[in-house]
């Protein structure tokens, strides 16, 4: 079965070197107290000081051109980037989008003053973009979505309501997939548009939607008689489904989907070690060598995707075995150390606990539910 | 791929697919030696692949083999390639004679043994090549079993795991190397083939899970419109894409100083996914996969023999627990290979 037969990526000398010089800076600003160490960190690590940093460093966008702003480098090196921010569980949730999808797809669908404009902000890591695809009636299933675009004089007009928008209060614009043209039966994804909405627009109301620890992560966003002009479509009018199937494998393959709860597999280490018990990190080993052959599949990914690969079948694949294996991680290691997860604790093995635990559900569930993804993989392996 | 690697892969594939088949596999468990599917191993000379010409193979590297053993594996062929190839090289590698007879190796330690166990196909072997531990160092005998008293044992596969008793007194030779380490390189080895054997099983495993949920139908839909199926269908999808990836992870890292760990965790993955894969296969396949009639067990029952052989998860894991008990070790650096300022020499396990 072809598609699922990636080939081994080998990171060369230069991008191990890379790979160190992340790690120093990341250390050290650790060691400073710039940030401390979260599980999930890129859903719910808000910093826009720390992101600017990392785009000081030229650490965003680090595959976008040149001329935009960007390094020119490939997706290993972003790989490396994303992997050893969540590896120290940094808070990165700022920019995250809009260095993952926002921004590769503005330059691969985007006007050239759009490219202008929004992609070396995005760089310095200063403009953050959320995703408006959820809605209260449509989430599995977005073709039903009902936020609709009218079209007048010199843009578009836009009402409806977007919800599970994760960092909109923190973000400056919101991707939105909207529906430019009426629902036709047989064609549910016909018809749709990507906007891009400036949060601070007239008739644009963000609302908390309180996260299960209590926490604000994601919020509702109301849209009411938003106007959006002519230059803020991504792409071609009715396109947006189409646009925004290109994201999907840059969204579900990522280490992220792998190493929401890493932090706390290390912590975990770290205490078993000093225990010296052995029967515990004989445990643990099998979850490192689960972590290292997802990773050896996500890294494969990368390297295609490098390569401009259709690789949308092994990436559901990643997204749906790395959530499994993120949510697993905690119920092995409570086990093992027994605790009272908590995460106001002091002790950092508890606090990770408690946020793995209850962040547990969501890596299941965003960027497509676990059913979905196993239903575009079924389909996917029986028509190949 | 290399274009060499590409031309061994097609041609032995083909082989496989002539020479490999259900019915070649059946009679063989009722106790005939795939002599044609071995013969033309042979000539197309997969025994003597991975060892340089100098030393009088046919060239090739560990990747190549791995390569072929996958192929094994998808064909559930039954013939003991990998373990004629570990004789072969380790005789290779002391200058000595091979190729002439089918060998199969084996580390008894210090002891002196009268009756040695779990030999793969002895029945139809000619030779043992038998290591011992002496002092620091290590010494080899071939012992031979034409007139040995071979019993017959079978793992769950039905493959020969033959016990033999010695008899006649063997002729050591001494040898320079040490006993640990010409056993741990035979081990690492050995798992790294079997996992890429079981990589090819789980590949044949997915194919015919797919193929019959395309064929079967019942409620007027074939199976693989239902959704439960549909989690079955992607279970063994995802652990066959996972340990494919690492298998060419593995293969790519041969000579590396990570090579042991990697190939301990890629043992370690492999045995555990085994029954994942084997277990959504029987229970998309229902009653049919589990009759003799259909070719199903033939993979199935080769994924939950290999996942003990050479090293089971336990085994695994508690040699990397080892590692990890090491004061300056560290799981990131160890999955990375870069340490601090420098990268990664690696670790012996
Ligand atoms: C932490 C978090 C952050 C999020 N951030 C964002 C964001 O930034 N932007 C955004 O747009 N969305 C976001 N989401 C929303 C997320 O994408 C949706 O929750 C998800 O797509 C599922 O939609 P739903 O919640 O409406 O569930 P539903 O679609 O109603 O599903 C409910 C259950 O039914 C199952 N189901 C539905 N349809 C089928 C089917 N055809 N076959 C089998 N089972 C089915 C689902 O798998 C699920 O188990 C976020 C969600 C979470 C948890």
């Amino acid at each position: 079965m072809r598609q699922l037969q990636l080939p081994a990526y080998e990171f060369n000398e230069e991008e191990n070197q890379f790979r160190k010089e992340v790690r120093a800076f990341l250390h050290e600003e650790r060691e400073k107290g710039t940030f401390k160490t979260h599980a999930d960190s890129w859903l719910s690590g808000y910093s826009s000081e720390f992101s600017s940093l990392l785009g000081e460093k030229g650490w965003v966008g680090i595959t976008f051109p040149k001329e935009y702003g960007g390094q020119d480098k490939s997706y290993i090196y972003r790989y490396i980037i994303t992997e050893e921010l969540l590896a120290v569980g940094a808070p990165v949730a700022s920019h995250w989008f809009a260095d993952r999808q926002s921004g590769p797809l503005l330059l691969k669908f985007g006007t050239e003053e759009q490219k202008n404009f929004f992609i070396p902000q995005i760089a310095k890591g200063e403009c953050f973009f959320s995703i408006g695809l959820s809605e209260p009636n449509s989430g599995s299933d977005l073709g039903s979505l009902q936020t609709t675009a009218e079209k007048v004089n010199g843009g578009w007009l836009v009402n409806g309501m977007k919800t599970w928008t994760s960092g909109a209060h923190h973000s400056h614009y919101m991707i939105t997939l909207c529906r430019t043209s009426p629902r036709q039966e047989e064609k549910k994804h016909a018809g749709m548009s990507q906007l891009i909405i400036d949060l601070k627009s007239d008739g644009v109301t963000i609302r908390p939607i309180q996260f299960l620890t209590g926490e604000h992560h994601f919020n509702e966003v109301f849209l009411e008689n938003v106007f959006v002009p002519d230059n803020r479509i991504v792409g071609e009018v009715g396109n947006g489904w189409a646009q925004g199937m290109t994201e999907l494998a840059f969204e579900r393959s990522g280490p992220e989907r792998i190493l929401s709860t890493y932090p706390l597999l290390e912590e975990a280490i770290k205490i078993l070690k000093e225990n010296k018990d052995h029967s515990g990190l004989a445990i643990i080993a099998g979850l490192v060598a689960r972590m290292w052959s997802l990773r050896n599949l996500s890294i494969g990914i990368a390297n295609l995707l490098q390569e401009g690969k259709d690789v949308n079948l092994a990436a559901a694949l990643v997204k749906d075995l790395g959530n499994e294996f993120e949510q697993y991680v905690a119920e092995v290691v409570r086990l093992l150390i027994p605790t009272m997860p908590d995460k106001e604790a002091e002790v950092t093995y508890s606090r990770l606990l408690a946020e793995s635990i209850l962040h547990g559900p969501g890596f299941t569930l965003r960027g497509g539910t676990t059913e979905i993804l196993r239903g575009i993989v079924a389909k996917g392996v029986v028509s190949a | 791929m290399s274009e060499m690697k590409e031309f061994i892969m097609d041609s032995t594939e083909k082989i496989l697919r002539n020479l490999s088949t259900k019915e070649i596999r059946e009679s063989f468990e009722e106790g005939d030696w795939a002599s044609s599917l071995w013969d033309t191993c042979e000539e197309a000379g997969l025994t003597l692949l991975g060892i340089s010409e100098e030393q009088g193979g046919v060239g090739g590297d560990f990747e190549d083999v791995l390569g072929v053993l996958y192929l094994m594996g998808k064909y559930a062929a039954p013939v003991p390639l990998l373990e004629v190839l570990s004789a072969n090289a380790v005789l290779a590698s002391q200058g000595m004679e091979f190729g002439d007879k089918k060998r199969v190796i084996h580390f008894i330690g210090e002891a002196e043994l009268e009756r040695i166990e779990r030999i793969p196909f002895a029945r139809y072997v000619e030779q043992v090549v038998v290591i011992k531990k002496e002092g620091e160092t290590a010494a080899l005998a071939l012992l031979d079993l034409s007139e040995a008293d071979v019993k017959h044992h079978e793992n769950l596969a039905a493959e020969p795991r033959d016990s033999v008793n010695i008899n006649a007194a063997l002729n050591w030779i001494s040898l320079p190397e040490s006993y640990e380490e010409m056993k741990e390189k035979d081990l690492l080895e050995t798992a790294a083939g079997k996992s890429a054997q079981m990589t090819g099983a789980m590949e044949a495993v997915l194919n015919l899970s797919v193929f019959y949920s395309k064929e079967r139908k019942q409620f007027g839909r074939p199976l693989h419109k239902f959704q439960a199926i549909q989690h079955h269908l992607t279970s063994m999808a995802g652990e066959y894409a996972a340990a494919y990836s690492t298998l060419q992870v593995v293969a790519a890292s041969y000579e590396k100083p990570y090579f042991p760990q990697y190939v301990a965790m890629m043992k370690t993955e492999l045995s555990k996914q085994a029954n994942t894969v084997a277990k959504a296969a029987h229970q998309l396949h229902a009653g049919i996969g589990m009759t003799y009639e259909h070719e199903l067990h033939h993979f199935t029952r080769r994924l939950w023999a290999w996942r003990d052989e050479a090293g089971n998860e336990t085994y695994w894991t508690n040699r990397l627990a080892e590692l990890y008990m090491a004061e300056d070790h560290d799981i990131w650096e160890q999955i990375t290979h870069v340490k601090g300022d420098r990268v990664h020499a690696g670790f012996t396990i």
